[in-house]
């Protein structure tokens, strides 16, 4: 356990010198601090919360000096006193280090207004470990003893940035929006994942949900924002990849061309290795091409967007499905010396109900549907469907399901959920598009048994259910209420209600382990139980995936197994990667959690025009449009820039980190 | 709702800002980025501080142009505490600031020194340590960026795409290096800028500014072996007189051939006779294109702006563009050509000088397209804002000067129609006026064509032509954020309009990049300069360009008639492709990228 030595935090003091009853942060978890990576104690975290002193050999001036460079280099330039006031104690700090005379009453007034008049959190909160140094420990500040400076790492986050699974750094593409930059939005992007388009229209947005603007009216539109980027550079084909050089000898090949296989590959190609992408069916897109119907993502910007992969030099093999046409050790034996397994779950389930025959024509499972949806589209034929349709289920491949449904008969769409629309996992924005569609909504709804005639689906006999009292995890069951059975009359019954991954894939000889679910285990890293082969996205389990998940998640799993493929190719370890490790502190720390938005004013947010309900009968035409550029300006001048720069200070230096 | 500021009590409505409720009732905070003609406010120089305990008692310092005024709010704008933060946060914005000040396009009119004083800045202790290089761009012809004199306060970058639609100008870099930029482009002349000079109107210090071509006009009138002939714009009547505090509006006509003639001009002429020559020239045009079933509709061509934006964001409307030159133009190419053949002067020693309300026209006098064997046919312009400084070089006071008329007997004279040339609609008006009388034989009755007139931003009308003619539908634009439209409609083939005129400037050349600014305001004689072109037009002798004699002379002297060959050749012009669509790889995007995060 870490001895904190002194420090303040939340404004409260800490001064544990000389103290024989120590006093740390009660509801910061003070073993964080322990280790930054294995084995380098920290010495010295700085954040908007205050700082942390845990080693008496440290100097406190050289983490502020580290820490208000880093501030310096942030400042977006905007706003003067964080461009100006930002030089100046930087400087300051640099010249009190080296033991010159510093005005520290000049350093503190500076620093005041930057913390009391920035625009943003860069200026307002990365002032606050300076201002409680120079209030509470100002005898701290000497100059740098010889040999205390260590190791040094500092990141620049925000709510959004960490509330998305890839971190992508939201604030900032953003800010390329407003400056007139859509261009370089899209290159923030397009740092982390090739599918900013695609990502930027079907994405669950978790950065929303963070998004501190909903204290003051609502979040950002940071999706569309994201989609507008990308639809002015990367799908007209503004932005175009370059072949990559191939730098490194040591081939990799990916299975699976989908959001997550794409990403892994793109990852590799930019650090130089050769990719090679096995993909079973005879395009790319995997799920995002057959599971998203072409009304949320036409298919020419997902093309697009995979497109660069092949330009930047990846080589794929079609209609070649792992456990059918090829194994691992085959892959080995060609000649790859690393594997990325990202096949997903490209597997319907099925209700497990009375009367239940799979081989009916008129009962099928979602998955199977979407993909016949998606043939007949990319066929150029507008699908149909003659008379009523149900649909089971509360998720998005339910949601996919009903809307597409809608849009293909001219009878009724019914949906049945067994719970309420609250605990319906799917988008709420789906439930409600899908209400505007005209599908029925029968929640607290179980499905019972299938009414079969002469060998057609006449109906899906139903119970209504009701909401048990509420589990230890606070989540409330629900069980049917006896007698309560019916049956809505239909022609068709889709079950929407789960992916799996496909059990025919893997065989014991290539000697990876797996749950009962047939999903590959996978460590923090993405590596499996075989050396050299790794596993990201649906069909994978580990401490960052649980089975079926969303395209953020598997994208950032897909970029997390890129890194850690080259750090086994190259030092045959797992990488030590800084920023997940300052996200893990950050998370099971709450340090970015309830910070309060005060005086600010209400602007509202953007409307994005879509297709009238009315005009999406027998129409698969994307729904939702793009904002304009002026729509596009207003929009990201909403933004708020939550940045908060953390900052710490280890005792030797980081590996891969430059002091 | 009630609030209080410095203790006494004022109402106010949900939603207002502090500062606006302080401004409503007369109550000074200094502001610098913020911009209120334009709505504005984008928090930048945060030099509007004052100091506000809420309803709770707590009690903090904020920028009062986008604080909201709260319920029960007591606002300080007094205090010592807030009177030292601003003068700090001056000593910072002043602090990456370029000191030159005596080297600065906008000394004397500069709204930083301003605030320097509001604020009482007695210091500048940081200057010297953040210095740091900004681009400084002079690839223009028609204006200067030096980012060592820019603020951030992006109101250029708000005129150039909420007036303009143009959007050329970015903010670009981190840090000290933070400035406007220009997208990817590599210079500003070869950006997506169109020069019109928007953004020197708004921009509060001399970052963004015309390029002062003083010292080029001194040479030429020093030369001895040089005859130098002036002319000025019709807007330059009614605007100079406010850099000398005459009334807005105001005709100083007489007054400026007076002090052109005492600064040593040799021939001082009119930019007037050459709108008629274009009214002859664009009316024949149109005449024709319609009997003749040429590409309609037709857009007028005599504002550089929207030539530049039509060559640059879209080329589809060329072909619909007038080919007759633009005034300006006209004059240049009939000053060494027939002026130099009545005069009997050396074209090669005559250097043409024009004054105008507009930087793009500094641009428009270097179209290759307008030289003749490599020789520019107008050789300087100045902005309205450069003649003012150089009167005052000369020691010249407009209020001083007594007007004088001008005197040569082949390009001075013009009509009523030549000087509304100067305002929105005036084009069209000057047109409508000549095209009639054309094609009837007889003048049109009530001249003043009422429904061209006035400020929207695109007004339509229908013109009856006179019997037999019909009526043709015309449109006027300014403002290029409006003229998208009206050219999507006339590439599509879906234009309802035979004749659309289009002024870059909101309001036409009165409000051009080249004329008086007046500090934080946005154009605010707009309406008094556009009376004062019509007062002129009413009072004038002969209202239709046909009708002037000297337009007359010029046509059955030289040029024989409107569209003839030699007209042709010395009168209209042609255009070129300038769009370009940018491409780029993501690999060199990804390093133009500022992240610090890795």
């Amino acid at each position: 356990m870490p001895q904190l030595i002194y420090g303040v935090w939340n404004d409260t003091v800490y001064d544990n010198r000389g103290s024989s009853a120590p006093t740390a942060p009660a509801d910061l978890p003070i073993e964080l601090f322990e280790n930054f990576n294995p084995g380098n104690p920290v010495e010295i975290f700085l954040s908007h919360r205050g700082f942390l002193v845990f080693s008496a050999e440290s100097s406190l001036i050289w983490a502020l000096w580290k820490h208000h460079q880093r501030l310096a280099e942030e400042s977006c330039g905007r706003c003067s006193p964080c461009r100006s006031g930002s030089q100046v104690i930087a400087r300051a700090l640099e010249r009190a280090g080296l033991g010159q005379t510093v005005d520290w009453d000049d350093v503190r007034q500076i620093a005041e207004l930057m913390h009391n008049t920035s625009s943003c959190g860069v200026g307002r909160t990365g002032t606050v470990p300076l201002l409680a140094a120079l209030r509470y420990f100002p005898e701290e500040l000497r100059a740098v003893p010889a040999g205390a400076k260590g190791g040094f790492y500092s990141v620049t986050t925000s709510p959004c940035i960490e509330a998305c699974p890839s971190h992508v750094n939201v604030p900032r593409y953003i800010d390329y929006i407003r400056d007139g930059h859509n261009d370089l939005a899209a290159g923030v992007v397009l740092r982390h994942y090739p599918l900013a388009g695609s990502c930027g229209r079907v994405c669950v947005k978790y950065c929303e949900k963070a998004c501190r603007r909903a204290q003051v009216d609502t979040p950002v539109d940071i999706r569309d924002l994201k989609r507008f980027a990308a639809d002015k550079t990367i799908v007209p084909g503004l932005l175009h990849p370059t072949v990559c050089d191939v730098a490194k000898n040591r081939r990799v090949a990916v299975i699976g061309a989908g959001p997550v296989g794409i990403t892994c590959a793109y990852q590799l190609l930019e650090m130089g290795y050769p990719v090679d992408i096995y993909e079973a069916h005879d395009r790319t897109g995997g799920m995002v091409r057959y599971g998203i119907p072409f009304y949320r993502l036409p298919k020419n910007v997902l093309e697009q967007e995979n497109q660069l992969v092949r330009e930047m030099g990846g080589i794929f093999f079609f209609k070649q499905k792992l456990g059918r046409d090829f194994h691992i050790n085959d892959l080995f034996q060609r000649g790859y010396q690393a594997v990325f397994i990202a096949t997903g779950c490209p597997l319907g389930g099925y209700l497990g109900m009375e009367g239940e025959d799979t081989s009916l024509p008129d009962y099928e499972n979602g998955i199977e549907f979407l993909e016949k949806v998606h043939d007949a589209l990319e066929a150029g034929k507008t699908p149909e469907l003659e008379g009523d349709v149900v649909v089971v289920g509360g998720g998005n491949v339910a949601m996919d399901c009903c809307r597409s449904a809608a849009r293909m008969t001219s009878g009724k769409v019914h949906l049945v959920y067994r719970r309420t629309e609250q605990d319906a996992p799917a988008d709420h924005e789906e439930i409600e598009e899908a209400m505007k569609e005209g599908v029925e909504f029968h929640f607290l709804t179980g499905q019972d048994r299938l009414v079969v005639e002469d060998g057609k689906v006449k109906g899906l006999q139903c119970v209504a259910m009701r909401q048990t009292e509420p589990d230890e995890s606070g989540r409330r069951g629900v069980k049917p209420i006896p007698d309560s059975a019916f049956v809505i009359p239909c022609d068709h019954v889709i079950a929407a209600i789960g992916q799996k991954s496909d059990p025919n894939m893997l065989i014991p000889e290539d000697g990876i382990a797996c749950d009962k679910k047939q999903c590959i285990i996978v460590d923090a890293c993405q590596g499996t139980s075989r050396p050299g082969v790794f596993a990201g996205g649906d069909g994978t389990t580990g401490p960052r995936s649980k089975g079926p998940s969303v395209i953020i998640h598997g994208m950032a799993q897909g970029a997390l197994g890129a890194q850690a493929i080259a750090s086994y190719l190259e030092t045959g370890k797992e990488p030590f990667i800084p920023r997940e490790q300052i996200s893990y502190v950050i998370c099971k720390s709450h340090m970015l959690d309830g910070d309060a938005v005060c005086g600010e004013e209400k602007k509202e947010r953007v409307k994005i025009d879509a297709l009238p309900p009315a005009e999406r009968k027998h129409n698969f035409a994307e729904v939702e449009s793009c904002m304009s550029q002026g729509e596009a300006w207003k929009e990201a001048a909403r933004c708020m820039r939550c940045y908060r720069i953390l900052s710490v200070i280890t005792r030797s230096p980081i590996p891969g980190v430059q002091a | 709702m009630k609030a209080f500021i410095n203790k006494h009590e004022y109402s106010f409505e949900p939603g207002e800002t502090i500062l606006q409720v302080a401004r409503r009732n007369g109550i000074f905070i200094p502001t610098l980025c913020h911009f209120a003609p334009l709505g504005h406010k984008p928090g930048t120089c945060r030099v509007c501080l004052v100091e506000v305990t809420d309803a709770r008692n707590e009690k903090r310092t904020v920028t009062s142009c986008n604080t909201p005024m709260e319920e029960g709010m007591r606002v300080d704008t007094l205090s010592a505490n807030v009177r030292n933060q601003q003068r700090l946060q001056m000593e910072m914005v002043m602090a990456d600031h370029d000191q030159n000040c005596i080297a600065c396009a906008r000394h004397g009119d500069c709204e930083l020194q301003d605030l320097g004083m509001y604020v009482g800045l007695s210091s500048n202790r940081f200057a010297p340590e953040l210095r740091h290089a900004r681009p400084y761009d002079d690839t223009m012809n028609g204006m200067v960026r030096d980012m060592s004199k820019c603020i951030r306060c992006l109101r250029c970058v708000e005129v150039c795409r909420s007036v303009q639609g143009v959007a050329a100008l970015t903010v670009d870099g981190t840090g000290l290096g933070t400035h406007i930029g220009v997208g990817q482009a590599p210079s500003q002349n070869a950006s997506a800028c169109i020069q019109c000079g928007q953004c020197t109107i708004v921009c509060p210090t001399g970052a963004l500014a015309e390029r002062d071509q003083n010292n080029e006009v001194l040479d030429l009138i020093a030369d001895p072996d040089i005859t130098t002939v002036f002319s000025f714009a019709p807007a330059v009547r009614v605007v100079l007189g406010e850099e000398f505090g005459l009334d807005p509006g105001s005709n100083v006509e007489g007054r400026i051939v007076a002090a052109l003639r005492r600064i040593g001009g040799d021939i001082i002429l009119d930019t007037d006779f050459a709108a008629d020559v274009v009214i002859m020239e664009e009316g024949t045009e149109l005449l024709h294109r319609i009997k003749e079933g040429g590409k309609l509709p037709m857009f007028t061509s005599c504002c550089p702006g929207w030539i530049n934006y039509a060559e640059k964001h879209c080329p589809e409307a060329m072909p619909f563009l007038s080919t007759t030159r633009s005034p300006q133009a006209v004059f240049g190419a009939l000053s060494k050509t027939y002026l130099a053949r009545q005069m009997n002067l050396d074209r090669s020693r005559l250097r043409v000088i024009s004054i105008m309300p507009c930087t793009a026209k500094k641009d428009e006098a270097a179209r290759p397209q307008l030289r003749t064997n490599g020789v520019p046919d107008i050789d300087v312009v100045i902005t309205v804002r450069e003649f003012a400084r150089l009167l005052r070089r000369f020691g010249l006071d407009l209020r001083n000067i007594e007007p004088e008329p001008f005197d040569n007997p082949f390009m001075s004279d013009s009509t009523g129609a030549a000087v509304i040339f100067g305002t929105t609609g005036g084009v069209m008006e000057a047109a409508v006026r000549t095209v009639y009388a054309v094609l009837n034989g007889k003048e049109l009755e009530g001249i003043d064509v009422l429904p061209v007139r006035g400020g929207a931003a695109i007004r339509e009308a229908e013109v009856d032509l006179g019997e037999g003619n019909g009526t043709i539908k015309v449109a006027i634009c300014h403002g290029l954020a409006n003229a998208q439209k009206l050219v999507e409609q006339a590439a599509a083939g879906t234009s309802p309009y035979t004749f659309i005129e289009v002024m870059a400037c909101p309001g036409g050349c009165v409000d051009g990049g080249g004329t008086s600014r007046i500090k934080g305001q946005y154009h605010p004689h707009a309406e008094q300069r556009q009376q004062g072109l019509y007062t002129i037009d009413r009072a004038m002798p002969r209202r239709q360009s046909h009708n002037n004699p000297q337009i007359k002379k010029l046509y059955a002297e030289y040029l024989t008639e409107p569209n003839s060959h030699l007209a042709h050749e010395l009168l209209h012009t042609h255009y070129n492709d300038r769009s370009s669509v940018q491409t780029e790889s993501i690999l060199s995007i990804k390093k133009k990228l500022t992240l610090t995060d890795k």
